[in-house]
């Protein structure tokens, strides 16, 4: 995926007031598939996998014995006992040599199977996507629910069709065998031009995405840090006593963390940046994670971890900009409320 | 996209010198560059600035970028309204996109920048 098509800016606002489809292939799709794949996912990822419905879809995280995270992924339910993980493209190879490895010493009766080279994805993001979708499909797509799937065909190319993505808007994401990518793509992209349909990158994606606070792997989440000092406690499922990592996650969910996740706004306008010190009244007190000027706030926001005594709503903090300390203070995320259609 | 009447500095500024005042920008090649502009944080109108030192700071939506003065001086104006208007630095830098004008304090350092023949072979070396 490029940075950008036609420039970042652009292709933000064309995904927050029409669509924009991203190639986002370099993601990597795994399929786990058995009698044993629910016990399985449920002892590699945090999540309840169980409680997953077919044809429905659940973010989850990865941990390692330390309770940091490995990855964070989104698992698909396609069958009772077969599911799709969709990983970080910079996770790609440890996630799957690594599940690999818990398969063997599991032993459990699953399939790990790497489908990243012969299915493509394709992320088709903004309020109009709905509308792109119902011409391409010439049927109502309504129904589908956040995270719902749906297995279908557009332009006689079968695929996975998922709502989920990673901008904050109504969204679809595509799965479809990798040979026919391109068809879907061009398809896509001459259905989508009445309505405002624009190709968008990498760029674009991390803009919209930081809008919504939501969590960049290799930098506001490493195998450092832990879901819950990430603020992700509620994706861990505590009734399961059995997944990698939940020891350590347990003592942290009744001890607390020494330092935690927030989302800060900027009360001056400039712009934070991944590594800036953050600084109370006093003393440096952590660091910015992720940081941009959100181009519909007009602002400057940004993630980073500080220590817990200043993890709250409303706490003040000033983010060292290059030696400077401009104000800043601790939100809930998201930072932009999508209206409601 | 190099105008014959301005000089260059090798970290892709401009200036235009009318008598004893050097107004400064970037060039369109830096502006192509450094992608959509978002923020432009402004020297003080009063400072003092040393040529290749940093005048200023210029955010797009994928990084920061200093912006170096290209002439010793003092600033004299600053264009306040790139703070309402970043995107004039990416529509029109040698116009509506200007930064500062620098009273300079010595004149002899507009002859070690480039002319625009000199810049554009510049560009050529370094792309």
């Amino acid at each position: 995926m490029p940075i950008h098509y036609t420039g970042i800016l652009d292709e933000y606002q064309t995904v927050r007031q029409q669509a924009g489809l991203f190639d986002v292939s370099h993601m990597g799709r795994i399929m786990i598939e058995g009698e044993d794949a629910i016990p399985f996912l449920q002892q590699v990822s945090a999540s309840k996998v169980a409680a997953i419905e077919v044809l429905a879809s659940q973010y989850a995280m990865l941990c390692n014995p330390q309770g940091g995270i490995k990855d964070d992924v989104f698992i698909y339910r396609l069958a009772p006992k077969k599911f799709l993980l969709c990983v970080n493209a910079s996770n790609h190879e440890k996630i799957l040599d690594w599940l690999q490895e818990q398969q063997a010493q599991l032993i459990h009766t699953v399939e790990v199977i790497d489908r990243s080279q012969d299915i493509a994805q394709l992320a088709l993001q903004g309020p109009a996507s709905i509308a792109i979708l119902r011409n391409t499909l010439g049927t109502t797509i309504d129904h589908l629910p956040p995270r719902g799937c749906l297995e279908c065909t557009i332009s006689s190319i079968s695929l996975l069709l998922t709502r989920t993505g990673y901008t904050g808007e109504l969204g679809y994401e595509l799965y479809v065998p990798a040979d026919r990518a391109l068809d879907l793509w061009s398809a896509l992209i001459v259905t989508g031009k009445p309505y405002g349909l624009k190709p968008a990158g990498l760029g674009a994606r991390d803009l919209l995405r930081l809008d919504m606070g939501y969590l960049l792997y290799g930098n506001d989440i490493t195998e450092d840090t832990t879901p819950i000092e990430a603020g992700a406690a509620w994706l861990v499922d505590w009734q399961n006593n059995d997944f990698i990592g939940q020891p350590v996650l347990t003592k942290q969910r009744e001890e607390g963390t020494t330092r935690c996740l927030v989302a800060f706004e900027l009360l001056q306008k400039s712009v934070p940046r991944h590594g800036m010190p953050i600084f109370d009244e006093h003393k440096e007190i952590g660091q910015v994670t992720s940081g941009n000027l959100s181009p519909i706030l007009q602002k400057g926001i940004g993630l980073g971890y500080v220590l817990s005594a200043h993890a709250h709503i409303g706490a003040p903090l000033f983010i060292d900009i290059r030696g400077r300390r401009v104000p800043a203070i601790v939100v809930k995320p998201p930072f932009y409320k999508r209206r409601k259609s | 996209m190099i105008p014959d009447d301005l000089r260059y500095h090798k970290e892709h500024e401009w200036v235009r010198i009318d008598g004893q005042q050097a107004t400064v920008g970037i060039s369109h090649f830096a502006q192509e560059a450094l992608g959509d502009v978002v923020f432009v944080d402004l020297p003080k109108v009063e400072s003092q600035v040393s040529a290749n030192q940093e005048l200023g700071e210029v955010e797009s939506t994928k990084a920061t970028s200093s912006i170096y003065a290209p002439v010793s001086g003092t600033v004299l104006k600053v264009n306040a309204d790139l703070e309402d208007h970043p995107e004039h630095l990416n529509k029109d830098p040698y116009g509506q996109g200007w930064i500062a004008v620098i009273e300079l304090s010595n004149p002899a350092e507009v002859e070690a920048l480039m002319d625009a023949a000199q810049y554009q072979e510049f560009l050529n070396a370094e792309t």
